[in-house]
């Protein structure tokens, strides 16, 4: 497969497409 | 913003530039990657056939599960000795981490869908399809009239026989890339690549061509020419469809299509995969239109002459007679004729490109049957993800879809209490013909929990 002369050398990291959000704690009751 | 220095040795370094090799001369230090957030969208094409499927009979990669049957410690990931791009790229000359810039290791893939520069790789299948199937004919019209016409007849109807006779297919895919990835001007070497959505592009002009040329021998009108492709592209998109899901992969067959007006179609996008040149079948405006209305049309009146198709039983007879066959002159246990004979056992795939005139040519036949039959009850199998009947027989009768009759034939071979029992394995099971993709298939449906066939006793070499 012919794919041409090289152009820069790259290392592609996969990112998560939403980081994941910390569920907020649950207040406590208070009496 | 690039790290490589452009090479001005052009002279010398000239090869090495197809392949995207990095110059030493030109760049003598080491070259610092620059980190990409994201992945690389790429196409490649995969070879795919129907006794291995990706897996190349040569050459493959050997994998962990070559030699263990627990997951070593170490490997994050489940390596699938049938998925070629599983793993991590390796190089076959050197131990470095492959892609290497110095070396012409790596995935490879390039960054336009629909390329058609090189026949090898080239995303188009459709010449090379007509090319198998052409090819056929110098060994069949050197036969007796009535035996080319038969054989004629049958690869005109049946969507099974052409399609058994594709040597393989070039299945163009969506990759993703991670790792190392060495861009080039027109694609990139990857350390990782992975497959989302598979594609195979054919144009409608060229099959049908070849269909018109067969047709043209039997005298056949052009309106049956395009029902004739119609179904069987229709075959050819079910049995992908259906191979693609023992992947996890998505399918789609794309036509050609050229329109009167160039200015009807937008140009290639972002996405280049919806602005091509190439239409999904299902969404044709010309093939799912017009020409599924033609062969729609065909299919109706086909339902009162039915009786044209080719039966299996009949072309047997036929090819008795035939005299044109140079056979059985020598008789020397070692002769090609004879050594030809014996490789002939159940199992062992044929098909009419693998015909050669030293046996006679009924001989032939009673064998290749025997896979043609495997090969349209594997798909059978495929379509209903299940694999609970044995024989042909217990289906429904599917004339229409195989195009050749076989019910007589299978009946002469088998006594009716077989084919009454549904578990009874007959000789054109896909377990003995596809050794290669059939146990596959079988994992598939044992992740389902649908596998019916007893499971061969798995023999744990760890225990000795």
């Amino acid at each position: 497969m012919e794919i041409g002369k090289p152009l820069r050398v790259i290392e592609a990291v996969p990112v998560p497409e939403t980081a994941p959000v910390p569920e907020p704690e649950k207040e406590k009751e208070t009496v | 913003m690039n790290n490589i220095n452009e090479c001005r040795c052009t002279t010398v370094h000239n090869l090495r530039q197809h392949h995207g090799v990095v110059c030493t001369t030109c760049n003598p230090n080491r070259i610092e990657k620059l980190i990409v957030p994201g992945t690389v969208k790429g196409y490649r094409v995969w070879k795919f056939d129907q006794q291995h499927g990706f897996r190349t009979s040569n050459g493959r990669k050997r994998g962990w599960s070559d030699f263990n049957s627990v997951l070593p410690p170490g490997f994050e990931d489940e390596l699938d000795h049938m998925k070629p791009w599983s793993g991590a790229a390796t190089c076959l000359y050197s131990s470095h981490k492959s892609p290497n810039p110095y070396c012409s290791c790596g995935y490879y893939s390039i960054n336009i869908f629909g390329n058609n520069s090189r026949q090898a790789f080239g995303h188009d299948s459709s010449i090379m399809i007509v090319q198998d199937i052409h090819r056929l004919f110098s060994t069949i019209d050197r036969h007796d009239e009535e035996t080319t016409q038969s054989f004629s007849e049958l690869l005109f109807y049946s969507p099974v026989a052409k399609t058994l006779e594709i040597n393989s297919f070039n299945l163009l895919s969506e990759v993703e890339l991670t790792g190392t990835i060495i861009e080039c001007e027109k694609g990139y070497r990857s350390e990782y690549v992975t497959p989302k959505k598979m594609f195979l592009l054919l144009d409608i002009d060229k099959l049908y061509g070849l269909v018109n040329f067969i047709g043209k021998k039997l005298e056949k009108h052009e309106h049956e020419s395009i029902h004739v492709t119609y179904e069987w592209a229709v075959y050819i998109n079910n049995y992908l469809t259906n191979m693609m899901k023992l992947y996890g992969l998505d399918f789609e067959l794309r036509f050609k299509y050229k329109p009167d007006q160039d200015n009807v179609y937008e140009m290639l996008t972002g996405d280049q995969s919806k602005g091509s040149d190439y239409l999904p079948f299902k969404d044709h405006p010309f093939i799912y239109t017009k020409v599924k209305a033609a062969s729609e049309y065909m299919k109706n009146s086909d339902k009162f002459l039915r009786y044209k198709y080719p039966a299996l039983d009949i072309m047997l007879e036929k090819l008795i007679k035939d005299t044109s066959s140079v056979a059985y002159f020598d008789r020397n246990r070692n002769s090609l004729a004879a050594r030809h004979r014996r490789m002939r056992w159940i199992g062992s795939p044929i098909t009419l490109s693998n015909y050669m005139r030293r046996e006679h040519v009924a001989d032939f036949f009673e064998h290749y049957a025997g896979y043609l039959l495997s090969f349209a009850h594997f798909n059978c199998m495929l379509g209903e993800q299940k694999n609970d009947r044995g024989n042909l027989l217990s289906y429904p009768n599917l004339t229409q879809q195989f195009g050749f009759r076989y019910h007589t034939y299978l009946e002469d071979r088998y006594s009716a209490k077989e084919v009454i029992d549904e578990h009874f394995i007959a000789k054109e099971h896909p377990s003995l013909w596809f050794k290669n993709i059939y146990p596959y298939f079988e994992q598939f449906l044992e992740k389902m929990g649908r596998n019916s066939m007893p499971s061969i006793q798995e023999v744990n070499f760890d225990e000795r």
